[in-house]
C-alpha cells in the first residue's frame, strides 16, 4: 500500500506544483493520475519514485516511511515516456537491468528474462538494438524491464502518448491485463482521459496540484464534483450553461425552463448546469422542448454528434446513438430530462443531490 | 549547364586552395630530398631521391628519442584529458549539487585566458614540485581541459536524463552507470577529443621548451628548433626530412580520425 499524506512540493519555496494531497492506492491497484499537462501529475509520481523531493508531507510505502530513501530501496520499477531504453544494449541485456542488483544467479536472470519476453513476444527480438525496433515493441521491451523484477509496485509515466492511436489502444488492454495477471499495483499517469476511464481502478483528477476528485471511473463520469472533472472527464465534454433562477426553475437563456428534479435540493446561489452529450435527445411529439440550430454534424457510423447553438457564444454537443439525417442550419427540437441535469454552485462544486452516494470535493472519501 | 558551371568554379577554388594550403608540405617534401648543394643552386626538384638527409637527421639529434618522448607525453595527455574531462562533464551533466552551473561558468570562463599568461605560475609551480625535467611536468598540467569538459558536456546532456533515472531506480551506482552506458554512447565526442588532444599536445612548443634541460625527456618540437640553430649554416634538407617524420604522425591521425573529428567538433557546436 502507498500511503501520501498531506504531501506538498514546491520548487521556490512560495508556490506549490503539489499541494495537499492525501490518497491512499490499495495494493494491487490500478490507480491512475489524470489531468491536463502540467498539472503536477508527473511530478508527483517522480515523488513516489524518489526522483523528486517532498517538501513537505509524508510518503509511506508499505507502511515504512519513504520520504528519502534512494529510489532503488523503494522496490519499484518504473516505465518512462520515452522508454529510457540503453541505446547500445540489445533488448536482452536492456530487459536484464530491469534485475540489476538483485542478489540472483547469471542462469536464474537468463531464465527470468526469457520467461518475460515469452510472456510479451519478445522472443525474436533478443538480440537486436532497440533502434530496430518499432514504437509498439519498444514499448514492450520497457514494460518488460519494468516487470521482470516482480516489484510489488509499477510506475508509469504516459507510456502510451508516444504510440499511434490503434496500438494504443491495444496497449491499453495489454497493460491491464498484464497488471491483473501479474497482481501488481500500478500507478499510472495520463493526460487522456480515455486511458484513465478505460484502465482505472479508481482515478484522481487533478488540475493545478490539487486533486479534484478521487473515485472509481463511472463514479467520477457520473457525478463529477466540480466544473473541471466535469469538463475534463468524457468526450465531447459534459455541456456547461449559465442559468437564472426563477423560484423553483431555473432559466436559461430567457427562454428554456430547467425544472429541478422532484428530489434535489438546490440552492439558491446555484449558477451553472451541466449535462452530458448523450442525455440532449430529440423532444417526443407533445413535450415541451426548445428549437435550437444546427450548426455542425459529425458522422461517426455507430453515433452522430451534432453541434447546437444555444446563444450567442455558447455551443452545446448532443451525442446520439445511430444515424441521422440532419442538416447544419436546419432547427431540432430538443429535450432534456431533468433528472438528467447536473448543478454546480458559483465556486463550480457540484450541488449534492439528496440520495447522491457521492460526495462532492472537500468531502471526498479516500 | 549553369550548374556544371557552378560545380566546375566551386572545385577549382578548392583546388586553388588546397595548393595554397598544401604547398609549404610539399615544398618541405622535396626540399628533404635534396641535398645541400642542389638547395643552394636555388633547385626545387631533386635529380636523385636520396634518403640520405632522412639517415643523417636520425643521427645529427636523437630523433627517435625525440618521437618517443613525444608520443609517450601526448598519449599520456591524451588519457589524462578523456579521464579527467569525461568525469567533470559527467559530475555537470548528472549530479545536481548547489553552485553546479557557475562552477561550470568558471570553467568555460577559463577559456578566455590565454594559456601563455599562466606559463610562468605554472612554471614555478611545477618547479616546487620538482617536476621539471621529467614527464610529470610535462603532462600533469594539460589534464584539466575546460574545452574537453565543454565539449563531452554537450555531448552528455544529448544523452536523455529518463536514462540515468532509469538507472537510479533499479539501483545503478554512479559509476557503473558512467561506465556502462555514458561512456559508450559517447563514443564520436571521446574520440574527437582524443585525437584532438593527442595533436595539441605533439605539437606543442613553448612549454616543452621551459620544462626539459636534456634529451631524455624532450619533445620532437624542440628537437626541431635544435637543429636549425646547431650550425651556423643550417641544413635545410636535413631539417625538412625530421618535419616530414614529424608531421607524419598527425596525418596519420588526421587520416584516419578525420570523420570522426568533424562530425564530434559540429556536434558539440549545435547542441
Amino acid at each position: 500500500m502507498i500511503e501520501l499524506i498531506n504531501v506538498r512540493k514546491s520548487y521556490d519555496g512560495k508556490t506549490f506544483v503539489i499541494d495537499d494531497i492525501s490518497i491512499q492506492i490499495r495494493e494491487g491497484e490500478f490507480f491512475v493520475l489524470v489531468g491536463p499537462s502540467g498539472c503536477g501529475k508527473s511530478t508527483l509520481l517522480r515523488m513516489i519514485a524518489g526522483l523528486e523531493t517532498i517538501t513537505e508531507g509524508q510518503l509511506k510505502i508499505a507502511g515504512k516511511e519513504m520520504n528519502f530513501a534512494h529510489p532503488s530501496e523503494r522496490h519499484l520499477s518504473m516505465v518512462f515516456q520515452n522508454y529510457a531504453l540503453y541505446p547500445h544494449l540489445t533488448v536482452e541485456e536492456n530487459i536484464a537491468l530491469g534485475l540489476y542488483g538483485k542478489k540472483m544467479l547469471k542462469k536464474e536472470k537468463r531464465k527470468k528474462c526469457l520467461e518475460v519476453s515469452e510472456m510479451l513476444g519478445l522472443t525474436e527480438y533478443m538480440k537486436k538494438k532497440p533502434r530496430h525496433l518499432s514504437g509498439g515493441q519498444r514499448q514492450r521491451v520497457a514494460l518488460a524491464r519494468a516487470i521482470v523484477a516482480e516489484t510489488p509496485i509499477c510506475l508509469m509515466d504516459e507510456p502510451l502518448s508516444n504510440l499511434d492511436a490503434k496500438l494504443r489502444s491495444h496497449m491499453r488492454t495489454y497493460i491491464r491485463q498484464l497488471q491483473r495477471q501479474l497482481g501488481m499495483t500500478m500507478i499510472y499517469v495520463t493526460h487522456d482521459q480515455v486511458e484513465a476511464m478505460t484502465m482505472s481502478d479508481r482515478m484522481m483528477v487533478l488540475c493545478d496540484g490539487r486533486i479534484q476528485q478521487v473515485g472509481e471511473p463511472l463514479q467520477v463520469y457520473n457525478s463529477p464534483s466540480n466544473v473541471f472533472v466535469a469538463s475534463f472527464i468524457g468526450s465531447p465534454p459534459m455541456n456547461m450553461a449559465k442559468v437564472q433562477r426563477l423560484y423553483d426553475s431555473f432559466l436559461l437563456q430567457h427562454e428554456w425552463i430547467v425544472k429541478i428534479a422532484g428530489d434535489a435540493h438546490v440552492p439558491n446561489e446555484c449558477v451553472t448546469i451541466g449535462v452530458r452529450p448523450e442525455h440532449i435527445r430529440l423532444a417526443h411529439s407533445h413535450e415541451p422542448h426548445v428549437l435550437l440550430e444546427v450548426i455542425h454534424v459529425e458522422r461517426l457510423g455507430t453515433e452522430t454528434l451534432v453541434t447546437l447553438r444555444l446563444t450567442e457564444h455558447d455551443q452545446w454537443i448532443a451525442r446520439w446513438h445511430g444515424q441521422y439525417q440532419i442538416e447544419v442550419g436546419q432547427q431540432v427540437r430538443i429535450a432534456i430530462d431533468d433528472e438528467r441535469i447536473i448543478f454546480f454552485d458559483d465556486k463550480g462544486r457540484r450541488v449534492k443531490r439528496e440520495g447522491d452516494s457521492y460526495a462532492a470535493y472537500g468531502e471526498t472519501s479516500y | 549547364m549553369s550548374l556544371l558551371i557552378k560545380k566546375i568554379s566551386l572545385y577549382a577554388i578548392l583546388v586553388i586552395c588546397t595548393i595554397i594550403m598544401m604547398f609549404p608540405i610539399g615544398y618541405a617534401f622535396l626540399i628533404s630530398f635534396l641535398s645541400g648543394a642542389e638547395l643552394l643552386q636555388g633547385k626545387w626538384w631533386p635529380t636523385t631521391w636520396s634518403i640520405k638527409n632522412y639517415v643523417i637527421a636520425f643521427e645529427k639529434v636523437p630523433l627517435g628519442r625525440y618521437l618517443w618522448n613525444s608520443f609517450v607525453v601526448s598519449f599520456i595527455v591524451m588519457v589524462g584529458q578523456l579521464v579527467v574531462s569525461s568525469l567533470a562533464a559527467f559530475a555537470f551533466v548528472f549530479l545536481r549539487f548547489p553552485g553546479r552551473d557557475l562552477l561550470f561558468f568558471l570553467t568555460i570562463l577559463t577559456m578566455l585566458i590565454p594559456w601563455e599568461a599562466t606559463v610562468i605560475p605554472n612554471y614555478l609551480t611545477v618547479q616546487s614540485f620538482g617536476w621539471t625535467n621529467n614527464y610529470l611536468g610535462l603532462t600533469i598540467p594539460f589534464f584539466a581541459s575546460a574545452f574537453g569538459i565543454f565539449l563531452l558536456r554537450q555531448h552528455f546532456k544529448t544523452i536523455p536524463f529518463e536514462l540515468y533515472e532509469s538507472a537510479q531506480v533499479s539501483g545503478m551506482k554512479h559509476f557503473r552507470f558512467f561506465w556502462y552506458v555514458v561512456l559508450p554512447l559517447s563514443k564520436t565526442s571521446l574520440a574527437t577529443l582524443g585525437v584532438y588532444s593527442f595533436l595539441t599536445t605533439w605539437n606543442m612548443y613553448l612549454w616543452p621548451l621551459l620544462v626539459t634541460n636534456d634529451e631524455s625527456v624532450r619533445t620532437v618540437q624542440i628537437g626541431l628548433k635544435q637543429m636549425q640553430t646547431q650550425e651556423m649554416a643550417t641544413e635545410w634538407g636535413v631539417v625538412m626530412a625530421a618535419v616530414m617524420i614529424i608531421i607524419l604522425p598527425t596525418l596519420i591521425l588526421i587520416f584516419i580520425g578525420q570523420k570522426q573529428l568533424q562530425k564530434g567538433l559540429m556536434q558539440g557546436a549545435i547542441k
